[in-house]
Parts: structure tokens; sequence; C-alpha cells
């Protein structure tokens, strides 16, 4: 069962994000920031390449363990990001939860749901 | 070389910004590299298996897969305390 235009456009699509998240943390100055690149690696380039090995091997055994890997992926990248993030924080101030004389920076000043512009009193 | 191979070894290419971050700057900086490196490894041998033909080896990246979490967890519990 071979379909190289299919294949071909999933694994270009799988490889090309995944070397431009490659090039965005390395061009980030932030840990924070740097943090957010894995996540479309997983989600979409493993994605694309569990596709595509769909459509390419027949094979069961194949089928079963990259499906496993595409699921697994996502899930153990999700805890690590905010367990990273959660070490950076407390390395950087000292402390996890939020401070009084901390205030959270709003983009367009609107105040969100829980969080809040102003130091506490 | 089959489509596999050429992409796979497109994505090595890939290694070359994981590595300056992680040999470079915080170490909070460089566990961030080292993640994204342990990502990469898994495409990597997801594509050099399926480019093989080798259905057996898909072991492998489950086992990066697996292994990547756990160490990136001591990782961080060792950055978030004593280093």
């Amino acid at each position: 069962m071979h379909y190289p235009i299919i294949s071909g456009l999933l694994l270009g699509t799988a490889v090309a994000l995944a070397l431009l998240c490659c090039i965005g943390l390395l061009v980030m100055r932030d840990t924070f920031q740097r943090l957010h690149f894995s996540a479309p690696v997983v989600a979409i380039s493993m994605t694309c390449v569990a596709i595509a090995v769909y459509i390419e091997d027949g094979n069961p055994q194949s089928r079963i363990k990259v499906t496993i890997i595409a699921i697994a992926l996502p899930l153990f990248n999700a805890v690590l990001t905010h367990a990273t993030a959660r070490a950076a924080r407390i390395r950087k101030t000292g402390h996890w939860p939020l401070h009084a004389d901390e205030t959270i920076p709003i983009i367009g000043g609107g105040k969100a749901a829980g969080m809040v512009q102003e130091p506490l009193e | 070389m089959t489509l596999w191979l050429w992409m796979a070894f497109a994505l090595m290419l890939g290694f070359i910004p994981c590595g300056i971050v992680t040999f470079r700057g915080a170490p909070e900086d460089r566990l961030v590299g080292l993640e994204m490196t342990g990502v990469l490894l898994v495409l990597e041998l997801v594509l050099l298996t399926e480019g093989y033909h080798r259905p057996p080896f898909f072991d492998l990246p489950l086992t990066v897969t697996l292994l990547a979490f756990g160490s990136g967890l001591v990782f961080i519990r060792f950055l978030e305390r004593w280093v």
C-alpha cells in the first residue's frame, strides 16, 4: 500500500514544522518562551508521522506501537513542560505561589478571571 | 534512499539548534533544550524504523518516549531543589 505523494506531504509537514520549532527554540531569549516550542512537534509532527506510517505500513505491530507513541508523547510532554516551568520559576523567584508584590501583566490591560493587574493589598 | 530516510536526514539538522541550547546558558534553558532533543529523537527513530522497514524496531522510539519522560522529571527535581 504505497501513496508516496500523501506520505511525502505528511512527512514534509512534520519535518518542516519540527525544524522551525528547533529554530524557534534557539532564537527565543526566555526559558518560558522556549518551553512552548515542543508542543507543535509532539502534537502535529508526531500525528503526521503516525498517519504516514499507517498509510505506508500495513504491519499491525508498527501501527500499534506508533499509535502508542503518538498518544503518549503529547501527554508526557505536557507534564514535563509544566514541571519545567515550575522548576524554572522556583529557581528564579525562590517560590512557586504568587506573592503580594507580584503583578501579572495582562495583554490589552483587561482583567482576566482569577488574574489581577494591581498588586494584592 | 527512500523518502523516509531523506526525511530522517533532514530532521537530523534539528539536533544542531537543540544542541546549542542544551550546551549553553542557564541550567533551566539547557533542560528545555534537552527535552526538545528527546522529542526529536523519538521522531527520528520512528522515521528510521519505517525507512529501514524493521517493525520490531518500533520498540526503540517507544522506549525513548518513556525514558525521556522519566529522566526529564529527575532533572526537574534536581533543578528545583539542589542545582
